[in-house]
C-alpha cells in the first residue's frame, strides 16, 4: 500500500514520462543513424546492445537519482513529512517503501530499455539473437543478461547514496550534484590515486573502484571480492539513512 | 471520566534553551482544551511531542493510558492532528491527497472521503490541485484529513488560521458536536482568543515553555462576564454604581464586571437615576482580558477617565 502510494505520486508527475519518452527518441535516433552509417554485415546483437545500454544508461541514471533524491527530500521540502509520521505507520516501512520505489523505477526503465533494444535488432536490424556465441560456454543471452545486470548493480549503488544524500540534506539539488560529480570523477581520480605506490593498496577497497561489475564479464575471478565490498557500503548507508530518517526531529 | 490524553512533566530542550518546561495537563473524553500563549511560547513544539513528531527530553505523554513513545503506531491510530499549517502534494488533487493519508490510517473507502469533504464543504474544489488552493480550502483539507479515520482525540494547531467567518463557525460547531455526541477529545491552540472561549471548556495558558494555570470556561462556570452598557445623560454614573466592578468609562459608555443575573437590577438602578440606557451588550472578549492579565502585558487603554 505504501509503494502503491509512491508509485501513484510518481506517475502523477510529469517528469517520469519525458524521461521514457527521451530513452524512446534516443533509441531510436541511435537505430537510425547505426542503420545509415553500416552494413548489416558488421553490426551485430552485442555491440548493438552494448551501445544501446550505454547511452541510454545515462538517462536512466539521471532519472533514477532524481526520483530516489526527490522522493525523500520532497516530504521535507514540502513538509508533508509531519502529515506521514502522524499516520499509525511504522516510519521504518516508510523508508523501505521509498527505496523500494527507486528500485522499481530502475527496474521499470531497464526493462523497458531491454525491450525497445531487442525491438529494434530483431526486426530493425535483423540480427539473430538466439544461438549465436561469443565463446565457448558463452552464448549471446547470457553475456547481454550479465552487462544488463552489472549496469543495473551500478546505477543501484547511487539510489542507495542518493537516498542517503537526500534525508542528510532534505534538498534534492545538491544530491544530483554530488551523484554526478561522484560518477564522472570517480574514474580518473581513482587512476591517478592508483600511481601513487604508498596508497594503491587502498584504491580496490574505494567504493566507485568496485561499481562497475561489467569488467568482471570475461574473468569473474575477483567479483566477490566486490560484491562483498559493495554490500559493505550498501549496509553502511542504509543504516545511516535509517538512522536519520527514522530517529530525526521533525520540524 | 477517560483520559484521552496525559502530559506529564514534559520538557524539550533544543540547543541548550528550554522550550517546554515541566508541562503537565489532560484532557478527557468528549472535552475541549485550549492552548493559548504568545508566538514561541512553546505551543506547537509541545503539540509535535504529544503526537511524537520529536523526541521529548523528560516527561512523558500518554493515549489512552498508553505510552506515545512505546506504543507509537497504537497511539496515532487514535489521533487525527493538523499540526502548524498543513502540508500537502501540490501535483495531486485534494480528494488524491485525502486518499493516500487515508489509505495510511487504514481508510480506504470513498464514503469516508466523501463523508468529510461534505464536512469541511469543500465539494467544490477537491477535484483540483492543491497547488491551486488558497489558505483557507488548504486548511479546510487540513480539518479533513485529521477528521478521516474517527480519531478519539483531535490536535488542531490554530485551525482557524484562514477561514472565513463561516468556515470558522461550522468548525466550531462540527467539533463541539463531535466533543458532545461521540465524546472525542480536541486540543486546540488558536491566537483568536474570543474563538477558543466559545468553544473550550478549559484554557491552558503557556508563556516560555512555562504552563501559567488553566481555567475553565463555558456556561455552567460562567460567574461574571464583561458587559459593555451604552448610555447617555448623568455624568455620575460611577457613584451611582460603585458597588459594581468597573473596568472603564466614559462620557457614553461603561464597562461593567456582572454576573448575567445581576443585569436587570443594575439596569434598574440606572433607569431610577435618570440614566437613558441605550444598549447592554456582552463583551466576548473576556479571555482577551485574563490573556493580556496571565502574560503581563498592559491592556491598551484607549479610554480618558
Amino acid at each position: 500500500m505504501l509503494i502503491k502510494n509512491e508509485l501513484y505520486k510518481i506517475f502523477k508527475k510529469k517528469k517520469i514520462y519525458v524521461s521514457i519518452v527521451v530513452i524512446l527518441i534516443t533509441l531510436l535516433v541511435h537505430a537510425i543513424v547505426i542503420k545509415q552509417l553500416a552494413t548489416s554485415n558488421i553490426v551485430d546483437w552485442i555491440s548493438l546492445i552494448q551501445m544501446q545500454l550505454a547511452i541510454t544508461g545515462f538517462i536512466i541514471f539521471l532519472t533514477v537519482i532524481l526520483f530516489s533524491a526527490d522522493v525523500f527530500s520532497e516530504d521535507y521540502s514540502l513538509g508533508t513529512v509531519k502529515m506521514l509520521f502522524v499516520r499509525p505507520q511504522k516510519r521504518v516501512l516508510i523508508f523501505i517503501s521509498k527505496l523500494t520505489t527507486s528500485f522499481i523505477i530502475l527496474i521499470s526503465l531497464s526493462l523497458i530499455v531491454l525491450v525497445i533494444s531487442f525491438l529494434i535488432n530483431t526486426f530493425l536490424f535483423n540480427v539473430p539473437l538466439l544461438g549465436q556465441y561469443i565463446s565457448e560456454g558463452q552464448s549471446y543471452i547470457s553475456y547481454i543478461i550479465k552487462i544488463f545486470l552489472a549496469s543495473i548493480v551500478e546505477i543501484a549503488i547511487y539510489i542507495f547514496i542518493a537516498s542517503m544524500l537526500a534525508i542528510i540534506f532534505k534538498h534534492s539539488s545538491v544530491v544530483i550534484i554530488i551523484c554526478l560529480v561522484a560518477r564522472f570523477a570517480a574514474p580518473p581520480i581513482l587512476s591517478i590515486l592508483t600511481s601513487f605506490e604508498n596508497i594503491k593498496k587502498i584504491v580496490p577497497y574505494v567504493l566507485f573502484y568496485n561499481t562497475d561489475l561489467s569488467k568482471y564479464i570475461n574473468n569473474s575471478s575477483k567479483i566477490w571480492f566486490s560484491i562483498v565490498i559493495l554490500l559493505v557500503y550498501v549496509a553502511l548507508f542504509v543504516f545511516i539513512s535509517y538512522k536519520m530518517y527514522c530517529k530525526r526531529d521533525i520540524y | 471520566m477517560n483520559k484521552v490524553l496525559e502530559v506529564n512533566n514534559v520538557s524539550k530542550i533544543i540547543k541548550g534553551r528550554k522550550i517546554v518546561s515541566d508541562f503537565s495537563f489532560f484532557i478527557e473524553e468528549g472535552e475541549i482544551v485550549g492552548l493559548v500563549g504568545p508566538n514561541g511560547a512553546g505551543k506547537t513544539t509541545l503539540m509535535r511531542m504529544i503526537v511524537g513528531l520529536i523526541s521529548m527530553n523528560n516527561g512523558s505523554v500518554a493515549i489512552n493510558n498508553l505510552s506515545i513513545v512505546d506504543n507509537m503506531q497504537e497511539c496515532l491510530k487514535h489521533i487525527g492532528a493538523v499540526i502548524e499549517a498543513p502540508t500537502f502534494y501540490p501535483y495531486l488533487t485534494g480528494k488524491d491527497n485525502l486518499k493516500l493519508f487515508g489509505s495510511m490510517s487504514g481508510i480506504s473507502n470513498d464514503d469516508d472521503i466523501n463523508r468529510v469533504i461534505e464536512l469541511v464543504q469543500l465539494e467544490n474544489g477537491i477535484n483540483k490541485k492543491v497547488g491551486t488552493y488558497s489558505m483557507g480550502m488548504k486548511q479546510r483539507l487540513g480539518v479533513a484529513q485529521a477528521l478521516l479515520h474517527r480519531p478519539k482525540l483531535i490536535i488542531l494547531d490554530e485551525p482557524t488560521n484562514g477561514l472565513d467567518p463561516v468556515g470558522v463557525m461550522d468548525l466550531r460547531m462540527y467539533l463541539k458536536s463531535i466533543a458532545e455526541n461521540q465524546k472525542v477529545a480536541i486540543l486546540i491552540s488558536s491566537h483568536i482568543l474570543p474563538e477558543l472561549e466559545l468553544i473550550c471548556n478549559k484554557v491552558i495558558t503557556i508563556k516560555d515553555g512555562f504552563k501559567l494555570g488553566d481555567k475553565k470556561y463555558g456556561l455552567e462556570n460562567e460567574i461574571a462576564s464583561d458587559y459593555m452598557i451604552e448610555y447617555g445623560g448623568n455624568k455620575n454614573i460611577k457613584t451611582i454604581l460603585k458597588d459594581y466592578n468597573i473596568l472603564d468609562v466614559t462620557d457614553k459608555e461603561i464597562r461593567l464586571q456582572i454576573a448575567k443575573e445581576e443585569i436587570p437590577l443594575c439596569v434598574a438602578k440606572l433607569v431610577e437615576s435618570g440614566i437613558s440606557i441605550y444598549t447592554v451588550q456582552k463583551q466576548t472578549a473576556s479571555l482577551e482580558g485574563d490573556y493580556l492579565e496571565t502574560f503581563g502585558i498592559e491592556r491598551k487603554n484607549n479610554y480618558v477617565d
